[in-house]
C-alpha cells in the first residue's frame, strides 16, 4: 500500500502537469474525482443541479491553485474539503433543501411495483440523510457513501478521529431510530 | 495512522457503531484485530449484523452522476496550454468524436455511391410500389 506521503507526492505531481497546462492530467483529475465531488455534493444537497455547481467550482478553484499548489494535503481532501464547505455555505443560505427531487432512470428490467418500492425506500432515506444534523450528514456521507476511511475523513472535516467516530455513531444512531420508526412495513425492523 | 487499541466488546461496539459493518470502512489499524475478535465474539457478530442492516437500507440511498456537460465546462475552463489545444478539445468533447467520425464516414461513403452508381429514375408504378407497398394495386 503506498504511504500517504507518497500520494501526497503523486498529487503534487499531478497538479504540477496541470499547472504546466498539460492536458491529459487535467482530464485524469476530472475522471477520478469529479463523480466523487459531485456525489458527495448530491449528498450533501439532495439536489442534482447544485451539486454539479459545487463540483464545477471546486475544480475552477483547483485550477486556480495549482501553480500555488504545496504538496500538504491529498487533492482529494482538498477539493472534498472545498466542496464540503461550499455546501455548507449553500445550507446555510437556504435552510429547506429539498431532497431527492432529481429523477431516477428506471432499469427496464423492473416492473413499475418494483420501481415505485425502490423510489419510495431511496426516498426515505435520502429524507433521513438529509434531516441529520449538518456534520453527522458530512461525516457519514464521506465514511459510508465516499469510502473515505476515517483519516480521510477526519482530514476534510478538520476534527479529530476520536470526533469523527463521535459524529459517526450518533448520525447511524440517529438514522436507526427514523428509519425504523417509519419504514416498519417497507423494510422490515432495524434492529 | 490512528493509535492501536486492544480490541474488546467496548471497542468492537465503538468502531461497528460508528463504521457499520463493512470492514473496507474500518479504520485500517485496528480492521484485522477487528475481524478476528467477531469471528470469536457472539455478541460482536450480533452488533455486526445489526450494523449490516443499517448499511443495506443506506445503500439504498439515491445517486447522482454527473453530467457529461459539466465535465466539459470544468474541463474548457482548465488551464490548458494553446499547444496542447487538440489534446484539450479531445479532453472536453471527447464523446463527440466518434459520432462526428462515423458521420463523416457515412456521407463519404455516401457520395462515393452516389458517383459509381448510375442514376435511377423509377417509372411511376416503381413509385408507387415503393410508397405503397406490395399489393397496393390489388384494391384498383
Amino acid at each position: 500500500m503506498p504511504s500517504p506521503t507518497s500520494d501526497v507526492q503523486a498529487d503534487a505531481a499531478i497538479i504540477r502537469r496541470v499547472a504546466e497546462g498539460d492536458a491529459r492530467a487535467c482530464r485524469q483529475l476530472v475522471d477520478e474525482l469529479l463523480p466523487a465531488i459531485v456525489g458527495f455534493s448530491y449528498r450533501m444537497l439532495g439536489d442534482g443541479g447544485a451539486a454539479e455547481d459545487v463540483a464545477q467550482e471546486a475544480f475552477l478553484r483547483l485550477w486556480c491553485q495549482a501553480p500555488k499548489w504545496r504538496a500538504a494535503a491529498r487533492v482529494t481532501t482538498w477539493l472534498y474539503r472545498v466542496a464540503h464547505n461550499l455546501c455548507i455555505d449553500r445550507i446555510r443560505a437556504r435552510r429547506d433543501v429539498p431532497v431527492a427531487d432529481v429523477p431516477e432512470v428506471a432499469d427496464p428490467a423492473d416492473g413499475p411495483l418494483i420501481h415505485r418500492h425502490r423510489r419510495e425506500v431511496s426516498e426515505l432515506v435520502d429524507a433521513a440523510i438529509a434531516g441529520l444534523p449538518e456534520r453527522q450528514r458530512v461525516a457519514i456521507t464521506l465514511v459510508h457513501y465516499q469510502e473515505l476511511g476515517n483519516l480521510g475523513a477526519a482530514a476534510v472535516m478538520e476534527i479529530s478521529v476520536e470526533a469523527l467516530e463521535s459524529l459517526l455513531a450518533r448520525g447511524r444512531r440517529a438514522l436507526r431510530n427514523t428509519l425504523s420508526k417509519q419504514r416498519r412495513d417497507l423494510l422490515g425492523d432495524l434492529k | 495512522m490512528t493509535e492501536r487499541r486492544t480490541m474488546d466488546i467496548a471497542r468492537a461496539h465503538q468502531l461497528l457503531d460508528a463504521y457499520g459493518a463493512d470492514p473496507a470502512c474500518w479504520p485500517a489499524a485496528e480492521r484485522i484485530a477487528l475481524s478476528e475478535f467477531i469471528a470469536e465474539s457472539p455478541e460482536a457478530a450480533r452488533v455486526r449484523a445489526r450494523a449490516a442492516t443499517l448499511d443495506h437500507v443506506l445503500n439504498q440511498a439515491g445517486t447522482y452522476a454527473p453530467s457529461d456537460r459539466v465535465r466539459a465546462q470544468i474541463l474548457a475552463a482548465a488551464p490548458i496550454r494553446s499547444d496542447d489545444w487538440l489534446d484539450g478539445m479531445r479532453a472536453a468533447f471527447g464523446s463527440l468524436w466518434r459520432p462526428a467520425a462515423v458521420l463523416a464516414f457515412s456521407l463519404v461513403v455516401g457520395i462515393g455511391l452516389g458517383i459509381m452508381n448510375p442514376v435511377f429514375e423509377p417509372e411511376d408504378e416503381e413509385i408507387a410500389l415503393l410508397v405503397l407497398g406490395p399489393g397496393w394495386d390489388e384494391t384498383q
